[in-house]
């Protein structure tokens, strides 16, 4: 699987052995909730890359910081109340500067979100065409005809058969998978250089997150974007993806490929978490390992 | 079906803005002059008789409707479109930190406290002040509602105001301007959209109780209220004509915009449900 992705990979990048420049690079970034004796540090100095065309996932479980991570790449933690510093947090060799507090969130060109439930994603009186016109509009300053032959083209892309039906529609009118899939569809025609995808598939059933996870790698290799999947779902990330960012108690515990993770993982938690997973070699254990729920670092004080 | 369900409630109320604005066409006598003897009691030349200037009450009364309804249009149109631009500016703003957020605060609460002030008053000083028109009636009355439409739009916005979309135009690089009046607000207009045609009927029953307490439009020209007014002491001389048919008419344009809301209410909130 890996073998093939990396092949594929290769196809994208301009010059071969050219050093390429990473599309995102974190360094000791720090994220905190609050201020004074009620502050929470929900990210403790992450440090990581993602390269070009690579996929990366931030595995952890509920309230390891991982969504809030990547929130604040793609620049949503405003308003939040969240303070976010960093060393260095650059997205196409450009700093980011997510440390201002704005009120409103704003685009960042060559990034794009998917997040976890399309629905709320899409705004429920506009139809999928309109909506794709505005992005289009707000993007690439194209004209409304070429905005809905585009639209059409993503649309097809994603694997929606009867297109001009679904333009038509409003997102009430659409299943999950299929909201899902046209998210896909507005995320990638912008043409990022990075999507941050939040739980895409956490709002799906098993066999259609297959489908949308298979969509999101396909579009990513064809478009040459690199990928960042906030995930709690540590299988699904060693199948798709290339390295993972494991977090536990806001604190980046391991980065490590995802093929060999079961031998290279460093920490104890990681370990411990794929022990948790129930696959057919341990299908025979009266009781799956659970993790304690007593961390197993050494909990910071939270200031 | 739908057709049926719609136009069936509806048909008063067309019928009613069909009368006021071809109803002059039609009537036998000049609404504003005297055209017969007075206090004549309902015959075959006056179907509603006439009143104590010997002035046509049918006449009057279909007169009445072009003003009582174009009078109520306009309030309705004004109060609801301003009320959602400002609902929306105001929800949008007021959680905010620094100058924006305290004036919206401030301006939602002074709309809370608009309520402790009763309609005809403010109806009555602003009269006073413009003197009786129709542009004044209508200021007062819009003034009046517009509270209303404002507190239903701004309730709205505040929980569309964290709805995923909007930081999804946001990252598409919509502007603010345009997510708040392409994204906003078609999700939260609907209680205002709603309230509208009862915000039709209230200012026609204020419109006429301002003109039953002698501050609405001056004698000659025809208003419901007016001509109520100016029939009550007529009625305890058993002239029960004269106010008796624009009170009608009042009622069943009321009766005919709330059968309206009443629809529409049903419609919308039925397509929101599939």
């Amino acid at each position: 699987m890996t073998d093939i992705v990396l092949s594929e990979q290769a196809a994208a990048p301009p010059l071969p052995g050219a050093p390429r420049p990473t599309v995102l690079r974190v360094r000791n970034l720090c994220i905190t909730y609050g201020t004074g004796d009620r502050a929470h540090v929900a990210v403790r100095g992450a440090s990581f890359d993602v390269r070009p065309g690579e996929r990366i996932g931030i595995v952890g479980e509920s309230g390891s910081g991982k969504t809030t991570l990547g929130l604040a790449v793609a620049g949503l933690l405003t308003a939040a109340g969240a303070r976010v510093t960093a060393d260095r947090l650059e997205f196409d060799g450009r700093q980011l500067d997510r440390s201002a507090t704005r009120r409103v969130p704003v685009r960042t060109p060559g990034l794009s979100m998917v997040l976890q439930d399309a629905m709320t994603s899409l705004d429920p009186v506009a139809t999928i065409g309109s909506q794709f016109a505005a992005v289009m509009k707000g993007v690439q300053r194209v004209g409304r005809r070429d905005a809905r032959a585009q639209a059409t083209e993503w649309l097809t892309q994603v694997g929606i058969a009867d297109v001009d039906r679904v333009l038509r529609l409003r997102p009430y009118e659409l299943s999950g998978g299929m909201s899902q899939r046209v998210m896909v569809a507005l995320a990638m025609c912008s043409r990022p250089r990075l999507l941050i995808a939040d739980e895409p598939t956490s709002a799906l059933d098993a066999s259609v997150s297959r489908d949308v996870m298979d969509l999101l790698v396909s579009m990513t290799v064809q478009q040459g974007a690199s990928l960042l999947m906030v995930t709690h779902d540590i299988e699904l990330c060693r199948e798709y993806t290339d390295r993972m960012v494991v977090m536990y108690q806001g604190e980046v515990v391991d980065v490590c490929r995802s093929d060999t993770i079961a031998r290279d993982a460093t920490s104890d938690y990681t370990r411990a978490l794929l022990a948790c997973v129930p696959t057919l070699d341990n299908v025979a254990v009266d009781r799956l390992p659970t993790l304690e729920g007593i961390p197993l670092l050494a909990r910071g004080s939270a200031a | 079906m739908t057709r049926l369900r719609l136009w069936g409630p509806a048909a008063p109320f067309i019928l009613l803005v069909l009368i006021a604005a071809f109803g002059v066409l039609l009537i036998p006598f000049d609404p504003e002059r005297v055209v017969a003897a007075s206090n004549l009691p309902p015959s075959a030349d006056h179907w509603f008789g006439t009143d104590s200037t010997g002035m046509d009450v049918l006449s009057r009364t279909i007169a009445g409707a072009r003003i009582n309804l174009t009078m109520a249009l306009i309030v309705t149109a004004v109060a609801t479109s301003g009320g959602m631009v400002l609902g929306l500016v105001i929800g949008m703003n007021e959680a905010q930190r620094g100058p924006l957020g305290i004036v919206g605060r401030g301006a939602s609460r002074a709309v809370d406290l608009s309520d402790a002030v009763p309609a005809l008053i403010v109806g009555i000083v602003v009269v006073g002040l413009f003197g009786p028109s129709v542009a004044s009636l209508s200021i007062a009355l819009a003034l009046i509602l517009m509270p209303n439409q404002i507190r239903l739009t701004r309730a709205e916005v505040l929980k569309v105001r964290h709805d995923g979309y909007l930081n999804a135009a946001r990252m598409a690089g919509l502007s603010e301007v345009r997510i708040m009046f392409r994204h906003v607000l078609p999700n939260s207009c609907r209680p205002a959209l709603e309230n509208s045609s009862l915000v039709f009927g209230i200012s026609i029953i204020v419109s006429a109780s301002l003109g039953f307490l002698g501050v609405g439009l001056a004698p000659p020209i025809p208003e419901w209220g007016a001509m109520v007014s100016e029939g009550v002491s007529d009625v305890m001389l058993g002239r029960w004509w004269t106010s008796l048919f624009p009170a009608l008419a009042l009622c069943l344009a009321v009766a005919s915009a709330a059968a309206v809301t009443a629809t529409l209410t049903r419609l919308t909130r039925g397509a929101a449900s599939h």
